[in-house]
């Protein structure tokens, strides 16, 4: 390690070539020593494996290989070093100018390619350039490791939080696509009625993120503890995102690798603003009440005994850590002790729009999967952490029954589209329920369809009017319960007593919803409808 | 001057040095010293490769053939070698493999062209070694 | 949607392809209306209409309708009305809309 120090420092770098042919291979070790290199050179790529091996590849600084060699070629020798050290970098040299050779050469994780005979200076510009990319990239990884066991250190504190009984049910659904950094979940007993969860998203996955995280832990566990309301525990950390910590880092300048460049932004020399998106929810039993503060977080829901969900709020605000000051989204709900409250970071929304799918569905695969104890081979595809958060407010109810499956808001303007929005059902339908037989599920797409078209053509007639789609789930009963509602004055007629030929012929639609679902109950003259559909063959069930 | 010396009888054919010191001396880096290394690796190891060259050719092993024309192209390239070069690289073309060895051998090797070539190269190779020992004797003295 | 006449039974095939929904249903009114006023006009006897969805695997209410103000002029002009289904989704639907008293449901 001294010596490797030495070197880097004094500028020498120790080159591994590897050539069987011996004038081509000699002529190599001349060019190299005249750029000051310390060489070792090789006849075959089994002596490369065997050298590196025995002294280990962070002994080198650059490896350079001919291509064509009897027996394990440079490509094969390429192929080797991946799957051992992928922090040296490689050059590989070769006679022909084949483009396919090069291609492979570069796909095999050379970075770069040299035609022989190489000149001294060519030969000068590419290894310093493959040895610089050694170097950074030992560089980060070392800023790996240390990422990981700072995010092992956050795991177990999450953990810390779950520890002592609560007054209500808690489920945590946590997929963290990052080694640090991301979201958080924090929660406090402040009295035998009241609970207080905060959920916190940092910006970045870095060290620093993975600072401020922990910092913000801290933070919000000592204010907590001294009774501080959130608002300024909050409006505090801010100040601190937005002044101190934004000073100390102008101050600190330069990165890891010592060249004034922070780890996780190449080339970019602007202080890295580090961000917080917040969502606490203060819940007092007693009062049946939910204080929710939001902080640049995507809007909660209220999910009721029924299983309808229920936004909190309509904007959420800026998260901490932009602005200073930073006013927060504020609002508190009355809330049923079978209500359940549920909360995800962006990342779900991300990866629901990833999938092509909506949110609910998405959340309810996630808490469907949550049991299996297993993370699933779809849920490793996130693009950032996913976190999401089900509240119960009753700690009797152990038993997740209803929870939405999809929610969505039209207007007339979509009439055109309807056939987009039907296939956006049937994608999300087909994610929540892959054992859902065909020809169901057709029934349920058309009784969809006629549904909201109805409530578009003639239960929205001016422009703000709105028709809502919401699809529940009822694990007790294995039934998918659509509600259909616009808020249009409903039909001049009543479609539960009207018969005959001509209702018939103007309004077949509503002949398919009355029939082809296992039961129909229609509201304020049609213009709520509500369908159920036993789902056959059995889907999972929820489980609290 | 060495150069001067690096100029025998029948040096050029059809455009083409036997051997081109200068570029020689370049690959060794300018050095003599280095360049003379070179050479004498180069008597060393090259009738080596093309005995191993004159036996694939003759039991038809077109891949064989092509690795230690391959070879001595290099190693010819590296001393300045340049008509010996050019001779095995039509070689290892006339074998018609592709070095990578994805593509299978669609056509089949030119064995005619291939003979040509291994009768070449032998001439060539003799003249070649000639002309590096009265190099290196010269820059020895 | 493709036409044709198929002068061994000496009817008229309309061939829909896909579904038969409301966002095509107005198109398929119109094609089918058409061809059949092309047919009465010439010389040739035909018997009726075959609705060829085979293809579909869904038929909503404006489909329905479309299907049904075809069978409506074919009736008026005393012509016979067939329609060939496969999706057992789509059979169901049009038994259940009461279709097959208004014309011949063949499922394939």
């Amino acid at each position: 390690m001294d010596d490797q120090i030495q070197n880097a420092n004094s500028g020498i770098s120790r080159v591994l070539v590897v050539d069987d042919e011996p004038v081509a291979r000699q002529q190599l070790v001349f060019q190299l020593a005249q750029l000051n290199h310390q060489v070792t050179a090789v006849a075959s790529s089994a002596d490369a494996q065997d050298i590196l091996t025995r002294e280990g590849s962070e002994a080198f600084d650059c490896l350079i290989t001919d291509c064509w060699m009897p027996g394990s070629t440079g490509l094969d020798l390429l192929l080797w070093l991946r799957q051992h050290d992928l922090t040296l970098a490689s050059i590989v040299i070769s006679q022909s100018t084949d483009k396919d050779l090069i291609k492979q050469s570069f796909r095999g994780g050379a970075s770069d390619f040299l035609n022989k005979p190489v000149s001294a200076e060519e030969l000068g510009v590419a290894m310093k350039r493959t040895i610089q990319s050694t170097h950074r990239r030992r560089d980060h990884a070392a800023t790996g490791s240390e990422v990981k066991q700072a995010g092992l250190v956050q795991r177990r504190m999450n953990n810390l939080g779950l520890a002592g009984e609560l007054p209500t049910s808690l489920k945590i659904c946590y997929y963290p696509h990052h080694d640090a950094g991301g979201d958080s979940v924090a929660f406090f007993s402040l009295d035998e009625t009241r609970i207080l969860v905060v959920v916190a998203d940092v910006s970045g996955h870095s060290l620093k993120s993975a600072f401020i995280s922990a910092y913000f832990q801290g933070v919000l566990r000592g204010m907590v503890e001294l009774g501080v309301s959130m608002t300024s525990i909050l409006n505090r950390f801010n100040r601190f995102l937005t002044h101190e910590w934004l000073e100390s880092n102008e101050d600190a300048g330069t990165g890891q690798n010592g060249d004034g460049v922070s780890v996780d932004h190449d080339h970019d020399s602007s202080p890295e603003i580090t961000s917080l998106a917040v969502c606490s929810a203060l819940i007092d039993l007693s009062a049946g009440s939910v204080s929710l503060l939001n902080s640049g977080f995507p809007i909660p829901n209220r999910v009721d005994g029924n299983g309808r969900p229920w936004p909190c709020g309509v904007v959420g605000g800026y998260p901490i850590g932009w602005f200073d000051p930073n006013p927060l989204s504020e609002l508190t709900i009355t809330a049923d002790p079978s209500d359940y409250l549920v909360l995800w970071t962006d990342g779900l929304e991300d990866f629901a729009h990833q999938l092509g799918i909506g949110e609910w569905s998405l959340a309810f695969k996630i808490l469907q999967v949550k049991e299996k104890r297993r993370t699933p081979d779809w849920l490793k595809g996130t693009p950032d952490d996913v976190l999401m958060v089900v509240i119960g407010l009753n700690k009797e109810s152990k038993e997740i029954t209803r929870f939405p499956v999809m929610r969505e808001i039209y207007h007339r303007g979509q009439i055109d589209q309807i056939d987009e929005l039907q296939e956006t059902w049937r994608r999300n339908l087909a994610f929540a329920f892959p054992q859902l037989e065909v020809s169901r599920l057709f029934d349920i797409l058309l009784c969809t369809r006629e549904g909201v078209l109805n409530g578009l053509l003639h239960g929205c007639p001016l422009p703000s009017d709105r028709c809502e789609l919401v699809m529940i789930f009822n694990s007790a009963v294995e039934e998918l319960q659509i509600e259909i509602t616009d808020s249009g004055p409903g039909h001049h007629f009543d479609p539960e007593t009207c018969e005959g030929g001509e209702f018939r012929a103007q309004h077949r639609g509503l002949m398919l919803i009355r029939g082809l679902p296992d039961r129909v109950e229609q509201n304020s003259k049609g213009a709520a409808i509500q369908m159920v559909f036993l789902l056959s063959p059995k889907p999972e069930v929820l489980n609290l | 001057m060495p150069e001067r010396h690096a100029q025998p009888i029948r040096n050029v054919e059809n455009g083409v040095l036997a051997l081109d010191y200068p570029v020689g001396l370049e690959s060794a880096g300018g050095i003599p010293a280095q360049y003379v290394t070179l050479s004498r690796l180069f008597i060393l190891h090259a009738p080596q490769s093309m005995r191993s060259l004159e036996l694939a050719v003759a039991a038809r092993c077109a891949d064989a053939a092509a690795r230690c024309a391959h070879s001595l192209q290099g190693a010819a390239a590296a001393i300045g070698g340049q008509r010996l070069a050019s001779t095995a690289h039509r070689l290892t073309e006339a074998a018609r493999l592709q070095l990578n060895r994805i593509e299978p051998n669609q056509i089949g090797p030119d064995w005619t062209e291939i003979d040509v070539a291994r009768d070449q190269l032998h001439g060539e190779l003799q003249e070649l070694i000639e002309l590096l020992r009265q190099t290196i004797q010269t820059l020895q003295t | 949607m493709k036409i044709q006449f198929l002068p061994s039974t000496q009817m008229l095939e309309l061939a829909v392809s896909g579904n038969l929904l409301s966002t095509n249903a107005g198109r398929f009114r119109v094609e089918a209306t058409e061809a059949m006023d092309v047919q009465s006009s010439g010389t040739a006897p035909w018997l009726g209409v075959q609705i060829d969805l085979t293809d579909a695997h869904m038929v909503d209410s404006a489909g329905l309708n479309a299907i049904i103000s075809v069978i409506r002029k074919l009736k008026a002009d005393g012509k016979r009305a067939l329609i060939h289904v496969r999706d057992p989704h789509v059979y169901k639907v049009c038994m259940f809309t009461r279709l097959d008293s208004l014309a011949e449901i063949v499922q394939c």
